[in-house]
């Protein structure tokens, strides 16, 4: 059998064409399959560090930044703590000298009645009542005047900025009423006070800034 | 020309094949080698380590804006004005002595 070189080149052809495809065919699924494998493990290798790294760097960033935020909020606050002081500092100054004032007769009498009157008084009662010692003499002069009942007192030395502590004669009920207490007892509102008023206008200074 | 030059080129078709299936065969061996290599650099503590104090870096320079915010912030307050800082205390002064005694 005798074959035509048309036929023979025409065939060569074909054999090379089929060749060039199924080799073509098995590199292209080669290249797909290596770009699967690493695609695989490059995932695989991102959740490793993953799961192995994310835990600790939360940890991590509670203890820095949270020691941060706290350290940061500490300064804050102790700030704010150092100018409140020195408010009450300047505020007790204040008080110290209120002594020296005309009006200061008037709060002492004052403190004198409150207190006396807060333990509801009869004709005959005794009291003890406690003074600062620059005090003593003016209070023994006007207490005949403050008080409709027939009230008896004894009068003892006291060291306060103001004001007096009362005591019934058995000593059962002792009221305070000096400049230190009621300060004590309106230190706390007078904290918030303070705090809302100094901070509240610096923030808004800030904001306009 | 004849069936036998045919049979010649079948041949060096064949071989053509096998020569990609040998490239073939080499670009998988590649790949796994790599893929290898990267699962290996990751469990690598060493480079673990590496990544954690890089971001311990970054965490401390985060941390210190963060106190520098608050510092600037404390700052602010510190500049309260003198005569505020008079009103307030003139505040106190009042309340104390305005204060009614009242018996717990």
């Amino acid at each position: 059998m005798t074959i035509s070189s048309e036929a023979v080149e025409a065939l060569k052809e074909e054999i090379w064409k089929r060749a060039r495809e199924k080799a073509d065919k098995i590199l292209n699924e080669a290249r797909s399959e290596a770009e699967r494998i690493l695609r695989n493990a490059k995932a695989e290798a991102e959740n490793f560090v993953k799961n192995k790294l994310e835990p600790e760097k939360l940890i991590m960033r509670r203890r820095i930044i949270g020691k941060a935020m706290m350290d940061g909020r500490r300064l804050l606050i102790l700030t704010k703590n150092d100018l409140i002081n020195e408010v009450f500092s300047r505020a007790v100054e204040k008080l110290k000298r209120f002594r020296e004032s005309e009006e200061y007769e008037k709060f002492l009498v004052k403190c004198l009645k409150e207190a006396v009157e807060a333990m509801n008084p009869s004709d005959g009662d005794e009291f003890i009542v406690y003074v600062d010692k620059r005090d003593l003499e003016l209070l023994k002069k006007k207490v005949g005047e403050i008080f409709k009942h027939d009230l008896k007192f004894k009068f003892k030395e006291g060291s306060f900025m103001g004001g007096v502590v009362v005591m019934d004669s058995e000593g059962k009920r002792i009221f305070y009423n000096t400049i230190e207490s009621k300060l004590e007892s309106l230190r706390p509102l007078l904290r918030e006070k303070i705090a809302s008023m100094l901070f509240r206008e610096v923030e808004m200074d800030g904001k306009d800034r | 020309m004849s069936l036998s030059s045919l049979l010649v080129e079948e041949k060096k078709a064949m071989l053509f094949v096998e020569e990609a299936r040998k490239k073939a065969e080499e670009i998988l061996k590649e790949a796994k080698a790599e893929a290898e290599r990267i699962l290996k650099e990751a469990s690598n503590e060493e480079k673990i380590k590496e990544i954690l104090k890089q971001y311990e870096k970054e965490l401390q320079r985060e941390a210190e804006r963060i106190i520098e915010k608050y510092r600037k912030e404390a700052e602010r307050v510190k500049s309260v004005p003198e005569e505020l800082l008079e009103k307030a205390s003139d505040i106190i002064v009042k309340e104390v002595i305005d204060h009614k005694f009242r018996s717990s």
